[in-house]
C-alpha cells in the first residue's frame, strides 16, 4: 500500500534537464515528500542544488528535514546565504536544529549567519540541552492561549499561531509571565459555542515533563496518558515547547534498541548495523568481550582447584558445558523478564519480594521437569556414564536453575537500588557469576556423593 | 497542578458521600492517575462511585482499569447501565476489553449494544490477532471532495464528539473508496467556501486491514504522521490508527523480540500478573530443547575423555572458549536480528553482513587471542606455554565461527519464513559450542598429541 512507484530519480532528472518545472513542481504537490526525499537522495547533488531553486520554499524546507545527512552537507555547501535564510524560514525550529546537529561546525555557522536572530536563540537554545534530554527533542512552536480568552479568541489565535506551529490539537493556558496553568483540546474549543470562555473548557492537571528529564519520561507519559503530545517547562514551570507523538515513536524505539544492545553485551550504536563502520563495531563489541573473557578465570580456576576429582572421575567434564548453558539460559530467562518488567510496567525494588517468591516457584516446577528429563537423556543417550552420576548432574541442574533464576531476577533490582543500568546486568553477566556458581555446586555434589 | 489527589483522601470523600466534592475532583484531576486510586477502592465503592460521575468519565475510568476490575464491575452492572457505558467508549477500546473477558460476561456485554456497535464489535473482533484491523478504531471523521469548509467544519462537529481523533479528516467517493486525507488545521486556515478536494492530499498513504501491526507502526514512523487510515481489500476506508495505540505496539512488540531472544516463550501478560504455571511454561520448552541438544557437547567431550585427562589444563579452559564464543554470537545475531526488525535488512544483506562479521572478528579474535594469551601465561603458569597457544588459537576461530553464525542465522531464518528473533543467542550458544569443542580437541591433538 505504499505509494510513489510512479517516478525514479532518473525521471525526475530527465523532467530537471528539459526544465520541465511546472510538471515536477505538480509531482512535489502530489505525492508524499517522503517518497520524495528517498527518490532525490539518489539525485546527483548539483541537481538537487537547481531542484531547490524551482521548488516552492515550503516544500522546499519540508523536503531538506527528509533528506540524507550526507546528502545535506555537500547541498548547504552548494546553497547561497539568501536560499538557506529562504529555507529557514519554513521549517519548523526542531528539525532544524536536526538537521544542523548532523552538519560539519562551519556549515553550522554558514546556517545560522542566515537566521533571523529570533530562529538564532530558539536554535542555540535547543542545541544547548543534553542529548536525550526533552529539551533536546522538543518543538518551541506551541499554541499559547490566555485564562481570560473567549472561545472567539481562542479560535483567532489558533490561526494566527497554527500556521507555525507543530500541532494545534493541544493549547496550552499560561500566565502572563509564561508559567503553565492548564491545557485546552482543540475538539472541546470546536464543539463550544462562540462565546463560552475558554477557562470552563480549561483541564488544569497537566502531565508534563521538564527539558532535562529524559526522552524516555515523554514517551511514557504520552502511553500512559494516552495523549499525542506533552508539554515541555523548566524548573519554574514556564513552557517552553511541546513533544508530539511521533517525535516519541523514534524514541521509543531507538531506546528499545539501546536496551537490546545492552541486553547483549554490546555498548549501544548511534547507527545502523548497515551504516556503522568496521572499528565501531570493534570497539562496541570488544569491550564487554573482553571483561567476561577474563572474568571466566574464576570458572578455569575452580576447574583448576578440582583437578583430582576430574582425574578421578573423567565423565565429569562431559556435562560442564551443559550445566552452564543450561544455567546460563534460565538466567537469562529470568533476568530478560525482570527488565523488561522494570522498563515497561514500572517493575521496582518495591518488588523484590514478589520476584524471589515467583522465581522459587518458577525454578521448582523447571528444575524438576529439567531434573527427570536429563536423568531419562543420560540414561538413554550415555549408558556408561551410569546412574549414580546421572543423578549427580540432574541434582546439579535443579539446584543452579534455582539459583540462576534468583541471580537473573534480582540482580537487575541490586542495580536499580544502585541507580546503575538494569539492562546491563543482562545474559552475559549475570552467566559469568552463574557460571562460577554452578561450577562449585557442581564439583561440591559431586565430592559428597562420589 | 504538582499536588495530586492522594488515595486517602479520595475514599474519604467516597466514604462521607460528598458527591459534589468527588465530582469536582474528577473534573479536576488527572482520570489516568485517578484511576490508579478507583483500582484500590472495594467494588461497592467504584459502584456508587459510577453512579454519581457523568458517564462519559465513568467511561473513560473504565477503559484504564485493569481486567479483573473491570469484569467484576460489569458483572454487577444491570443491562441499561451497561448499554450507558457501551454508548460513551470508543469502539477499538470496548474490543480491547472484550478481549479479556470470559465468554459468558462477553455475551452479557453485547446483548445490551445497539444492533450497529455489535457489527462494529463483531467486526473488529473477527481480525487475526496483531493485524491492523484488530487495533484500528471505526470512530473517525468522513467527508467528501465535494463538501465545501463551512459544510466540513458542520460534519467535524457532528461526526467529531465520537471520533478518536479530528486532526485528519478523510475523503471519500459515493462507494466509500479513500481518495484523500486532510489536516483540520487546512480545513481551519481556509476560506469558508473552498471546496475539500483543492485542499485535500491525494498522495495517501494507508493500511490493509489485513497488515501486520508492525508495518503499521514502521509506516507510521517512516512517514511521521500520527493518524493512518486502513482500507479494506477494495480500498474502502474502514478505520483509523492513532499514533499513539502504535506506541503500545511497539513496546509489545519489542517486549516479545526480546523476550523470544531470551529463549522465552512471549507471555501476554506483565511479569507480576504472569502466574507460576504460565511463567514455567514459557521457559521450560526452550530449557528442555537446548538441554538435550547439548548432549552434543557431551558426546564430543566423551569422546576425547583420554585427552582430556592426560592434559587436566584443557578441561579448564572449556568454560571460558564456551561462554566467550556464545557471546561474540549473541552481539552479532542481536545486532542482525534488529536490523531485520527496524531497517529492513533482508537476505539480500547476506554479502554484507558475511563481510563485516568477517572483518568486526578479525579484529576482535586478534585482540582476544592476544589477551588470552597472557592471561593464561601470568595466571595459569602450570600450563605449558603451547597449551596457552593452542586455548588462544582455538578463542580465535570459535569467535569468527560464532561471528558468522550469529549473524547469518537469522537472515536464513527469514528465508525459511521463520522469525529471526528465534535464531537468538541460546540456539547459537548450542551450535557454537560443539564446533568449538571439535576445534578445540582437534587443534590440541595436532599440537600437543606428543603429551598425551
Amino acid at each position: 500500500m505504499e505509494p510513489m512507484k510512479d517516478y525514479t530519480p532518473q525521471e525526475l532528472s530527465q523532467l530537471l534537464q528539459t526544465r520541465q518545472f511546472r510538471t515536477l513542481r505538480e509531482i512535489f504537490e502530489e505525492y508524499n515528500i517522503v517518497d520524495l526525499a528517498a527518490l532525490v537522495d539518489r539525485m546527483p547533488v548539483d541537481e538537487i542544488t537547481a531542484l531547490f531553486k524551482i521548488l516552492p520554499k515550503d516544500k522546499g524546507a519540508e523536503l531538506l528535514s527528509y533528506l540524507d545527512p550526507d546528502i545535506l552537507e555537500d547541498l548547504t555547501n552548494n546553497f547561497t546565504v539568501a536560499q538557506i535564510g529562504g529555507l529557514l524560514e519554513h521549517l519548523f525550529i526542531d528539525d532544524l536544529s536536526d538537521i544542523l546537529s548532523e552538519l560539519p561546525d562551519e556549515l553550522v555557522k554558514k546556517v545560522l549567519s542566515s537566521a533571523t536572530p529570533e530562529q538564532r536563540s530558539d536554535i542555540n537554545a535547543l542545541l544547548s540541552y543534553k542529548e536525550n534530554s526533552c529539551g533536546s527533542i522538543m518543538s518551541i512552536d506551541v499554541v499559547t492561549l490566555n485564562v481570560g480568552d473567549s472561545v472567539k479568541e481562542a479560535m483567532a489565535a489558533i490561526k494566527k499561531q497554527g500556521k507555525m506551529a507543530e500541532t494545534i490539537n493541544w493549547c496550552y493556558i499560561v500566565e502572563p509571565k509564561g508559567k503553565l496553568i492548564g491545557y485546552v483540546s482543540l475538539k472541546d474549543i470546536l464543539f463550544a459555542k462562540d462565546d463560552a470562555m475558554i477557562e470552563e473548557l480549561i483541564d488544569y492537571d497537566v502531565p508534563h515533563v521538564k527539558t532535562e528529564d529524559d526522552q524516555e519520561k515523554a514517551a511514557k507519559l504520552i502511553s500512559k496518558y494516552d495523549i499525542t503530545a506533552i508539554p515541555v517547562t523548566d524548573l519554574e514551570g514556564i513552557l517552553l515547547g511541546i513533544i508530539t507523538v511521533d517525535d516519541v515513536l523514534d524514541v521509543v524505539t531507538e531506546e528499545a534498541t539501546e536496551d537490546i544492545q545492552k541486553m547483549a553485551a554490546i555498548i549501544p550504536l548511534e547507527d545502523s548495523y548497515v551504516e556503522t563502520g568496521i572499528f565501531p563495531m570493534f570497539k562496541s563489541r570488544i569491550t564487554w568481550l573482553l571483561v567476561l573473557m577474563i572474568s571466566a578465570t574464576f570458572t578455569g580456576s575452580i576447574i583448576n582447584a578440582n583437578n583430582h576429582l576430574l582425574v578421578h572421575i573423567t565423565s565429569l567434564a562431559i556435562f560442564i558445558p551443559m550445566l552452564m548453558d543450561t544455567a546460563g539460559n534460565a538466567g537469562s530467562q529470568s533476568s530478560t523478564m525482570v527488565i523488561r518488567g522494570i522498563v515497561v510496567d514500572d517493575m521496582g525494588v518495591k518488588d523484590f519480594v514478589k520476584i524471589l517468591w515467583k522465581e522459587l516457584r518458577v525454578s521448582f516446577l523447571a528444575g524438576s521437569v529439567l531434573f527427570i528429563v536429563n536423568t531419562l537423556r543420560i540414561g538413554l543417550f550415555m549408558p556408561e556414564v551410569g546412574w549414580t552420576l546421572a543423578l549427580v548432574v540432574s541434582a546439579t541442574v535443579f539446584i543452579i536453575i534455582t539459583l540462576a533464576n534468583l541471580v537473573g531476577g534480582l540482580l537487575p533490582l541490586l542495580a536499580l537500588a544502585m541507580k546503575q543500568d538494569p539492562a546491563a546486568m543482562a545474559s552475559p553477566l549475570i552467566t559469568t557469576v552463574i557460571d562460577a556458581v554452578s561450577l562449585t555446586v557442581y564439583f561440591m555434589i559431586a565430592a559428597a556423593v562420589l | 497542578m504538582e499536588n495530586k489527589l492522594t488515595f486517602l483522601e479520595l475514599e474519604q470523600l467516597v466514604k462521607d458521600r460528598r458527591y459534589q466534592a468527588i465530582r469536582d475532583a474528577f473534573d479536576y484531576y488527572n482520570l489516568v492517575d485517578l484511576t490508579n486510586h478507583v483500582e484500590n477502592l472495594d467494588l461497592n465503592e467504584i459502584l456508587l462511585l459510577f453512579k454519581i460521575l457523568r458517564k462519559d468519565i465513568t467511561a473513560e475510568i473504565f477503559t484504564y482499569l485493569s481486567s479483573e476490575k473491570q469484569e467484576d464491575i460489569i458483572t454487577s452492572f444491570t443491562g441499561p447501565q451497561i448499554a450507558g457505558m457501551l454508548e460513551n467508549l470508543y469502539t477499538d477500546d470496548i474490543v480491547d476489553f472484550l478481549e479479556e473477558m470470559p465468554a459468558n460476561v462477553v455475551k452479557h456485554i453485547l446483548t445490551n449494544a445497539t444492533a450497529e456497535q455489535r457489527a462494529e464489535i463483531n467486526l473488529l473482533l473477527s481480525y487475526p490477532e496483531d493485524s491492523a484491523g484488530s487495533i484500528m478504531t471505526t470512530d473517525f471523521v468522513e467527508l467528501k471532495a465535494s463538501d465545501t469548509v463551512k459544510k466540513s467544519i458542520q460534519k467535524i462537529k457532528q461526526q467529531g464528539k465520537v471520533a478518536e481523533t479530528i486532526s485528519y479528516c478523510y475523503v471519500v467517493d459515493i462507494n466509500r473508496v479513500l481518495v484523500g486525507s486532510i489536516k483540520l488545521r487546512d480545513i481551519l486556515f481556509a476560506d469558508e467556501d473552498e471546496l475539500i478536494s483543492d485542499l485535500m492530499d491525494t498522495d495517501i498513504v494507508c493500511v490493509a486491514t489485513t497488515d501486520d501491526q508492525e508495518h503499521t507502526a514502521a509506516l507510521i514512523r517512516k512517514y511521521d504522521v500520527s493518524v493512518l487510515p486502513v482500507v479494506n481489500n477494495e480500498s474502502r476506508l474502514i478505520g483509523v490508527i492513532t499514533a499513539d495505540d502504535i506506541i503500545d505496539v511497539i513496546t509489545e512488540e519489542t517486549t516479545e523480540d526480546i523476550q523470544k531472544m531470551a529463549a522465552v516463550i512471549p507471555t501476554s501478560d506483565s511479569y507480576l500478573r504472569t502466574g507460576v504455571l504460565e511463567m514455567t511454561k514459557s521457559r521450560i520448552a526452550w530449557l528442555l530443547v537446548l538441554m538435550v541438544s547439548a548432549t552434543f557437547t557431551g558426546l564430543i567431550i566423551q569422546g576425547y575423555e583420554v585427552q582430556l585427562a592426560s592434559i587436566p589444563a584443557l578441561a579448564a579452559a572449556i568454560p571460558m572458549i564456551m561462554s566467550t564464543g556464545g557471546n561474540a554470537g549473541c552481539q552479532s545475531s542481536t545486532m542482525v536480528i534488529r536490523g531485520i526488525a527496524i531497517d529492513h535488512m533482508r537476505i539480500k544483506d547476506f554479502g554484507l553482513v558475511l563481510w563485516k562479521e568477517l572483518r568486526v572478528s578479525l579484529g576482535i579474535g586478534l585482540v582476544l587471542f592476544v589477551v588470552n594469551f597472557f592471561r593464561l601465561w601470568i595466571f595459569m603458569p602450570s600450563d605449558t606455554l603451547m597449551t596457552d597457544l593452542v586455548i588462544s588459537l582455538t578463542l580465535f576461530l570459535t569467535v569468527i565461527l560464532a561471528n558468522l553464525t550469529g549473524g547469518i542465522l537469522p537472515l536464513v531464518a527469514l528465508v525459511f519464513k521463520q522469525d529471526p528473533a528465534a535464531m537468538a543467542s541460546p540456539l547459537i550458544t548450542t551450535i557454537v559450542d560443539a564446533l568449538a569443542l571439535i576445534i578445540y580437541f582437534n587443534l590440541a591433538m595436532a599440537f600437543l598429541g606428543n603429551l598425551m
